[in-house]
């Protein structure tokens, strides 16, 4: 008893941080990607090797806004869409652009690219028996790109559709605004059931006002493997197998999402046993896993993925630094990544080799990454006319102000980063003390992350601890570095390179592969050159599971959000839990 | 006695328009708005200048603000709170949702540490300086120097997953659906302890030792002496002339404990994933749901406005001295 109180004892400090832990490496812990963790669900039907009666309990970081799959766009909500809504293109494993073998027949472009026709399979329904038909892909079309309905999320990638129509009840024909080889992923939007939304239009046109839609948005008729059970707000949202579905059947007869906002309430439930599977963070992954606990009950999935952390430097002109890209080079070259990746990220982190990530068709292996060479960064600064002044240590530079005059700027600056973040302060203090070696005199800001978004939204920051997941298409990158998009877009650094541009622009009309993988390579080695973005390192997807789940595999998106994806996690028979503890179900 | 109570009354007006303006201008000044925090999720070529102007729009944002504000006053005096920025639900749908929740937390905090405290502090003061006062004493200065979050968290950590002795999280277990009823309560009961045990300790330390600094200075004075003097027995001295004149000072306690419950709700029900009111306070504040976090807001400040007006009322009906006419 009293070592078992001592032992806790030990994980209340540790949970609080003050028991320093042993340098981590992944490779040698056990519990990661474990063999049984991706075992392929059997596929001879010997009956009863599957326990196909279990629940599986997913953790939830929020609770959704609505789920109407066409008001969606946060992350956390698009887990619980792709379970209650098919969608007739889908991501494959590696986020290809997929037919949906379980809706569609089959997809084909016009020789120009102008046009496209897709069939849908014949006999299709929704959740509550109603045919789903081509008019239900139009209808919803027609209704993401209504301005009155806040389909914020959905309308972007639609708008490249200027036409869309049912040819006849199993055909749907698109007209695009331009012959593009990105068209074939506009196609790819949510499909909401026209009978169901077409009823309160008349009297709220938003479709999200009225008692009706309130009513339907929260209890969805969908189409997908599982049907909606219950939602109890900010704690659970119960689905069950739909038994109808026209795809292969997943295997878990229940999904149940609970909603746990805080991440460390999130690991102890796990522990408990009453999560299967939650997304980790760094410190939770090398840390506060490795105890007995956590062995009982769980393995780790550790894979990488298309997360990029950076540092951005505003160069629109209202600070004296940035605009100057051998300032910026200095920068990559002062960051001390060896030891960030080793003491910060716990060897989990791999390095970044810019805009597109490894596993993409267009990743490029030959970028050569800046060195960590504090010399290097003092000749590039001294180049650009930052000159350290003897009688203070710091560096200098006239400079024009915005009143036309000249000043002496001294090279001082403000470092924004998102308060959450447990690694951003830590990364920051490492660069702030190798420029103040530089004469360079960098403040550091923590931020709430709703303000901090803002202000970046906005371009009111010098610099920013920042980061994204790249999406499959390298065309969208366009809007994270083409000039075009430093008025509206998210070239939030207003970063302007016209060969660039020129590169994004050819690959964007080619419909030669080769030729857009070399084009978007070469935009790869430009970006990462002109250093817009200080690129740090690729995020890797971090993941908890219960041990007795099988058939995981991981996108560069983390192990949902494509098919087969969740649909072939398995329990074996004889190691179910959730449905063999007495409880019934109540639905 | 009435020309009292209408002042106290009508100085409950202003107070509230003041709280009104406070909440609203503070609520304003943060920086980011719903409209931009939903601009991060237009895909990956963001969202258009057009469709922000129109979500903004939508949210009612465009209008000047003290415009907003006059709007928003004259709606929250016909109890209407408006519609959430985050789900479109009406405001005052969620709240109600999750107030039992709270509210059983606040009456088994106030009734449990009101059960505790009385019993100890009336003991502690008899027995002054006794090895049960001492004891005792020591042990609640020392609880009470421990904050609510840090207790919350030795909990959750050592009986909730260590021990695994009672569920840390939430109000029900999975498939608490399918239950008899016995076993529902047995469930909801076990969720309770760990959280109201939060709740309690605290109040319990402080409410003790005031009970018995009450009844020490109450003993000391001279209606007891004279009461002792009659030959009354000890026990009714202390249970009939003392307790009262103790029990009174607690009536303005009670009231003010509401408030404290109501304060600590936010971060302890974070904590604990209890489904009350406090939790959504703080999802509604990390959302910039202005409408619920300012229904929120006015509905706790009238909740302890009525608290401290009822406690002087009473107050003044139990002690003449206080009615000042």
């Amino acid at each position: 008893m009293g070592a078992r109180l001592a032992a806790s004892l030990v994980v209340v400090l540790a949970a609080v941080g003050l028991v320093a832990a042993d340098e981590y490496d992944p490779v040698r812990d056990p519990a990661v990607n474990p063999p049984s963790l991706s075992a392929a669900p059997p596929t001879d039907s010997v009956a009863d090797t599957i326990a196909e009666d279990e629940w599986l309990v997913r953790h939830l970081r929020a609770d959704p806004a609505t789920l109407n799959p066409i008001l969606m766009s946060s992350g956390h909500e698009l887990v619980v869409k792709e379970m209650l809504f098919d969608e007739p293109v889908v991501y494959g494993p590696n986020l290809e652009w997929s037919l949906n073998r379980a809706m569609v027949d089959g997809y084909s472009e016009s020789d120009d690219h102008g046009t496209a026709e897709l069939r849908l399979k014949p006999g299709l329904v929704w959740h509550d028996g109603a045919p789903l038909t081509a008019r239900d892909v139009v209808f919803s079309w027609r209704t993401i790109l209504d301005d009155q309905v806040p389909a914020v999320g959905a309308r972007a990638g639609v708008e490249a559709i200027v036409d869309c129509s049912a040819a006849d009840p199993l055909t749907v024909r698109y007209r695009f605004a331009q012959p593009l080889p990105t068209n074939k992923w506009s196609v790819k939007f949510p499909i909401i059931p026209r009978h169901v939304y077409e009823k309160g239009r008349a009297t709220d046109p938003s479709l999200t006002q009225s008692a009706y839609h309130q009513q339907v948005n929260r209890h969805p008729v969908g189409n997908g493997p599982y049907r909606f059970l219950e939602w109890t707000p900010s704690n659970r949202i119960v689905l069950q197998r739909w038994d109808e579905y026209p795809g292969p059947k997943p295997h878990f007869a229940r999904m149940i999402f609970r909603i746990v906002a805080d991440n460390n309430a999130a690991l102890l439930m796990f522990k408990r046993g009453e999560l299967d599977e939650m997304s980790l963070i760094p410190k939770q992954f090398a840390r506060q896993t490795q105890d007995d606990r956590f062995a009982k009950v769980g393995v780790k999935g550790w894979a990488e993925q298309a997360t990029v952390y950076c540092i951005g430097w505003n160069m629109d002109g209202s600070n004296p630094f940035f605009t100057d890209a051998r300032v910026r080079r200095a920068m990559s070259h002062a960051l001390n990544l060896p030891l960030i990746v080793e003491k910060v990220y716990d060897r989990l982190f791999t390095r970044c080799r810019g805009i597109f990530p490894p596993g993409s068709w267009v990743y490029n292996p030959d970028v050569a990454l800046f060195q960590y060479d504090r010399k290097r960064a003092a000749d590039l600064l001294d180049a650009a006319g930052w000159r350290i002044d003897t009688n203070d240590g710091w560096r200098y530079k006239t400079v024009r102000g915005a009143d036309g005059q000249e000043v002496r700027a001294r090279f001082e600056f403000t470092l924004s980063f998102a308060q959450e973040s447990k690694t951003s302060p830590q990364v920051a203090a490492i660069l702030q003390e190798d420029l103040k070696r530089l004469g360079v005199d960098m403040k550091l800001q923590a931020l709430e992350y709703t303000t901090l978004r803002g202000r970046v939204f906005t371009h009111e920051f010098q610099a920013v601890a920042w980061a994204w997941t790249a999406t499959p298409e390298p065309d969208d990158a366009r809007y994270l570095f083409h000039s075009d998009a430093r008025a509206e877009g998210r070239n939030f650094v207003s970063y302007s390179n016209p060969e660039v541009d020129a590169l994004f622009e050819q690959a964007r009309r080619s419909f030669d592969v080769d030729e857009r993988r070399e084009c978007y390579q070469r935009i790869a080695r430009i970006v990462y050159e002109d250093a817009p973005y200080t690129f740090m390192i690729n995020a890797p997807s971090l993941w908890a599971f219960h041990k007795r789940i099988r058939g995981v595999r991981f996108s560069p998106m983390g192990p949902s959000g494509f098919v087969p994806g969740v649909r072939d996690w398995w329990v074996p028979a004889g190691e179910a839990i959730r449905h063999g503890d007495g409880s019934t179900p109540s639905g | 006695m009435v020309r009292y109570a209408a002042k106290r009354i009508g100085l409950v007006v202003p107070t509230l328009l003041g709280i009104t303006l406070v909440t609203f201008a503070m609520i304003r000044l943060a920086p980011g708005d719903p409209a931009m925090a939903a601009m991060s999720r237009g895909g990956p070529a963001g969202m258009s200048a057009q469709t922000y102007a129109r979500l903004r729009d939508h949210y009612g944002l465009d209008e000047p603000v003290w415009r907003q504000y006059l709007l928003w006053v004259g709606q929250v005096a016909r109890l209407d709170f408006g519609r959430s920025f985050h789900d479109g639900r009406k405001v005052t749908d969620r709240i109600a949702e999750r107030l039992p929740a709270t509210l059983s937390l606040a009456g088994g905090a106030v009734f449990l540490s009101l059960a505790l405290s009385i019993p100890i502090g009336l003991r502690s003061a008899r027995r002054r300086d006794g090895p049960f006062d001492t004891v005792i004493g020591t042990i609640l200065y020392a609880l009470y120097s421990v904050p609510r979050y840090v207790m919350a968290m030795i909990l959750i950590v050592i009986v909730g997953v260590e021990l695994e002795w009672l569920p840390p999280y939430g109000m029900t277990s999975e498939g608490y659906a399918g239950m008899s009823l016995p076993g529902k309560a047995a469930d909801l009961a076990k969720h309770f302890v760990l959280i109201v045990v939060c709740f309690t300790y605290p109040l319990v330390a402080y409410q003790s030792r005031f009970v018995r600094a009450n009844l020490l200075e109450v003993m000391g004075q001279d209606f007891i002496r004279t009461a002792r003097s009659k030959g009354l027995a000890e026990s009714k001295v202390v249970g009939k002339h003392a307790m009262r004149n103790t029990l009174i000072p607690l009536i303005t306690m009670m009231a003010l404990l509401v408030p404290s419950v109501l304060g600590g709700s936010v971060i302890l029900e974070t904590m604990f994933d209890w489904p009350g009111i406090g939790q959504l306070f703080f999802q509604a504040m990390t959302q910039r749901d202005y409408p619920t976090v300012m229904a929120l807001s006015v509905i706790t400040a009238v909740v302890v406005l009525l608290c401290t007006l009822l406690a002087d009322l009473a107050y003044a009906l139990v002690d003449p001295r206080v009615r000042y006419d």
